[in-house]
């Protein structure tokens, strides 16, 4: 073991992921993260706009904070400390798709199939959202 | 913003009343009474031996990985007592309470069970067994083993591994308070919906259940990345990916699943909790609530936790049928391959836990055949594991024995569960005890590789073996139950029987129930031999004493130091040369080559901060599930404010020197777990306090 690596396996400071950490990335990542989520909640709170159009509105600012919390809170690059975390995202991304693509398509079958507005009362109504 | 609830609630006790306390059920208070007489039984030694202090220093502070997974190991068989018990209530429940004609006892009208009760009881049954039992003690395993296969020292973080254990204990702790203050949950383990909304569950039933399983998953969820880290960053020199002993293997694919799919759960529970607490329509049944949406996260979790449970029992066969083959694992490569590639199938599998949701051909399609794509790299296994027995010099030790078993048992189970996977077959059998039996082989599977490796293991950890005689009946007996208890099942299922009966109509069914029945009698003799196979064990520690590799044959890394094993782990970090390093170096003759020369040890200071941690959490759990807010509110910022303070107190560890090492080698006076650890440091013992 070098004197570097037991100086970094005991100085938990001297980690290089730990150097990287920057005050002004935090802040700005915390500003953003609950400026976006408090313009989500008070869109959503207030119906500001229409219940079709505000989903794609949320789903856009959630990924662009997903996108702005990796790069400045966590600091995602290939470097040789960082590179387990971009690999964990590799890795993340397909689940996510895999997850969430597959219940959109079970949801949209199970509408198309059980939701159908022939069937009285069980179409659903745009004013059970408001 | 607070849902306004109906029933009393005061500030200082939040809904809490005396009138919660069901001090009128004769059940309870007899479990209570049993609880009472067990904590006596353990704390008179306790104290009586002046063990307070031991206890508390060397246990409950402890930062050791090995001490650690014992405790996780202990709250894992208590639960599993607890489980066991509750299964045995809902068998003797169904078998008397056939048939219009059958008598009622205490206050049931049928059997001696009141339908609310017997719903909590199933309830408590699946969440105990699966999150507080088999959890607990596949993580325990894997946090004595892991460490010591791959010739580390401690975990990468070894103080937030006694904070993951300390929160499964807190939610362990809020099932337990659960028994005694208030109710449990009367929607299962999976929490059907929406049944578990506050306005067909207005009780804290459901709190109860949301917050245990909430609490212990991030435990679970901050233990999988210290394995992860461990695995990755903390292997002796040598240990390649393509040395990395198969446990090892499982653990990581078990932890990449933990990692991803508990927050799942976590957010499932969260806005359940949103809706209970806040008045939320995430699930409810209208005002834009989707109570599907429950169910499809809650199995895009539940699915992957199951073969969260069943890899690392996958492992324990797998180490443990080359031992007693005398043979290397037949098919490494496919072995770690066939691992991954359950992990992976996992995550696209998840819906055929409700086929009849009516989601349609083509998405049932889908998930069948990745249902049934599960079977090929498990039929891999099963057939690596024969042919690794082929021609091998097989010793029937106990071990042994459950792991040829559970092969057994990873067969009904599987076959019926391709048979499940048919969604045609599915709808026929759905929540009929068809399921229930299906995945009762399973589990049980799971249950029969964590016997095997309690034993397997035991003397590393301990230093002295197993009585094998009282084990053996111990396995027989067990052996015996599973087979009558879930053959009846599955015929049960095929005659029409659903699940979660607290009364069943069909008289037909009762010789059936009375083989049901039986076979329980058998699992209670098994319990009593596990009990005597303790004593007599324990009793007669002196003769059973054994050296590094009790069993003579062990093929991996963790056999190579001494039993017990130091506290230390390893006097110096092995060199690994090959797959399979302590059977190579038997073969070469190195075996009990002695270090030539030790080097400076580093080594973890124990903390208070995790048991308090974990003392808190419980506070906080019950807390919000009586909405007693202060008493919630203090813990959760008295856990910010202590990670927060303890991440800014220095904590260097301490250094075992050259010249101390060698002499506690030399003099073989290295202590055990058992043991107090190290000469106490006084800059550790004041850090302590």
């Amino acid at each position: 073991m070098t004197d570097a690596h037991h100086h970094a396996a005991t100085d938990p400071l001297a980690h290089p992921e730990v150097q990287q950490a920057s005050a002004a990335a935090y802040i700005s990542a915390y500003v953003l993260t609950v400026g976006l989520l408090g313009v989500g909640l008070f869109m959503t709170e207030r119906h500001l706009v229409t219940p079709h159009s505000l989903i794609p509105v949320i789903a856009a600012f959630a990924i662009f904070l997903l996108v702005a919390q990796s790069l400045l809170f966590l600091g995602l690059d290939v470097s040789h400390s960082n590179i387990w975390k971009t690999v964990s995202l590799m890795l993340t991304v397909p689940l996510f798709i895999l997850s969430i693509g597959l219940t959109v398509w079970m949801f949209h079958s199970l509408d198309h199939l059980v939701m159908s507005p022939e069937m009285p009362g069980m179409s659903l109504q745009p004013g059970t959202l408001q | 913003m607070l849902v306004h609830l109906q029933g009393p609630w005061s500030p200082w006790f939040g809904r809490l009343t005396l009138g919660d306390i069901p001090y009128t059920n004769p059940v309870i208070i007899f479990a209570f009474l049993f609880t009472v007489v067990a904590g006596i039984a353990l704390a008179v030694p306790v104290l009586y031996y002046r063990k307070l202090g031991y206890i508390f220093r060397e246990w409950l502070c402890s930062v050791d990985h090995k001490k650690i997974g014992v405790m996780y190991i202990i709250l894992g068989l208590v639960m599993m007592f607890r489980g066991f018990i509750d299964g045995m209530m809902i068998r003797t429940q169904q078998v008397t309470a056939d048939g219009p004609h059958s008598p009622g006892f205490l206050s049931a009208q049928h059997g001696y069970l009141p339908p609310a009760h017997f719903d909590q009881i199933y309830s408590s049954h699946g969440t105990l067994m699966i999150i507080f039992a088999v959890g607990p003690i596949l993580t325990g395993l894997g946090n004595i083993i892991v460490p010591l296969q791959i010739g580390a020292r401690d975990m990468a973080f070894p103080r937030m591994n006694a904070i993951s254990l300390w929160l499964s204990v807190s939610g362990a702790m809020l099932i337990m308070a659960s028994l005694f203050i208030g109710d449990f949950s009367t929607a299962g383990w999976v929490g059907l919906i929406p049944l578990t909304e506050l306005p067909y569950s207005p009780s804290v039933g459901v709190d109860y259940w949301m917050w245990a399983l909430q609490i212990s998953s991030i435990g679970t969820t901050l233990n999988a990345i210290n394995i992860i880290t461990t695995i990755i960053a903390m292997r002796a020199p040598g240990m390649r990916w393509d040395r990395l002993p198969i446990f090892t293997w499982t653990t990581l694919s078990t932890n990449i699943i933990g990692l991803t799919a508990f927050p799942i759960l976590g957010v499932a529970l969260a806005l359940l909790g949103a809706d209970r607490y806040l008045g939320t329509h995430f699930f409810t049944g209208g005002q834009g609530g989707n109570l599907m949406l429950y169910t499809d996260l809650f199995w895009i979790w539940g699915h992957p936790e199951v073969y969260f449970l069943v890899l690392p029992a996958f492992g324990i066969i797998s180490e443990i049928i080359p031992t007693f083959s005398e043979k290397p694992l037949f098919g490494y490569t496919t072995m770690v391959a066939a691992t991954f590639a359950i992990a992976g199938v996992a995550w696209a599998v998840w819906l055929h836990h409700f086929f009849t949701m009516g989601a349609g051909p083509w998405v049932n399609t889908f998930f069948s055949v990745a249902t049934m794509l599960v079977g090929i790299p498990t039929g891999v296994k099963v057939f690596n594991w024969i042919l690794t027995m082929y021609r091998g010099r097989i010793t029937y030790t106990t071990p042994m024995l459950w792991s040829v078993s559970a092969i057994l048992m990873l067969l009904i189970g599987g076959l019926t569960g391709i048979m499940l996977a048919n969604p045609a077959i599915n709808y026929t059998v759905h929540n009929s005890v068809f399921v229930i039996a299906h995945f009762h082989c399973m589990v049980l599977l799971i249950a029969f590789a964590i016997f095997a490796a309690i034993i397997y293991w035991f003397p590393k950890v301990f230093g002295f073996r197993l009585d094998e005689h009282s084990s053996k009946r111990f396995f027989i007996f067990f052996v015996l139950g599973t087979v009558t208890v879930f053959t009846a099942m599955f015929a049960l299922g095929f005659m029409g029987e659903t699940r979660r009966l607290d009364y069943l109509y069909d008289p037909q069914w009762l010789p059936l129930l009375i083989v049901e029945e039986i076979g329980i009698v058998f699992y209670c003799i098994s319990v009593g031999y596990f009990f005597r196979m303790l004593y007599v064990s324990i009793r007669d520690r002196g003769r059973n004493q054994c050296g590094a590799d009790p069993w003579g044959t062990a093929r991996t890394l963790e056999f190579l130091t001494h039993s017990p094993v130091p506290f230390y782990n390893f006097a110096v970090t092995p060199h690994v040369n090959a797959l399979d390093e302590l059977a190579w170096r038997r073969a070469n003759g190195h075996a009990d080559t002695p270090p030539d020369h030790y080097e400076p040890v580093h080594m973890p200071n124990s903390s208070m901060i995790p048991v308090i941690i974990g003392v808190l959490s419980f506070g906080f759990g019950f807390g919000m599930v009586w909405r007693i807010w202060w008493m919630a509110g203090f813990s959760l910022l008295a856990i910010i404010a202590l990670i927060i303070l303890g991440s800014f107190m220095p904590d260097p560890g301490y250094t075992i020197s050259p010249e101390e090492m060698r002499e506690m080698e030399a003099q073989h006076r290295a202590p055990g777990i058992m043991a107090d650890s190290h000469p106490p440091h006084p800059a550790a013992e004041e850090r302590l306090v």
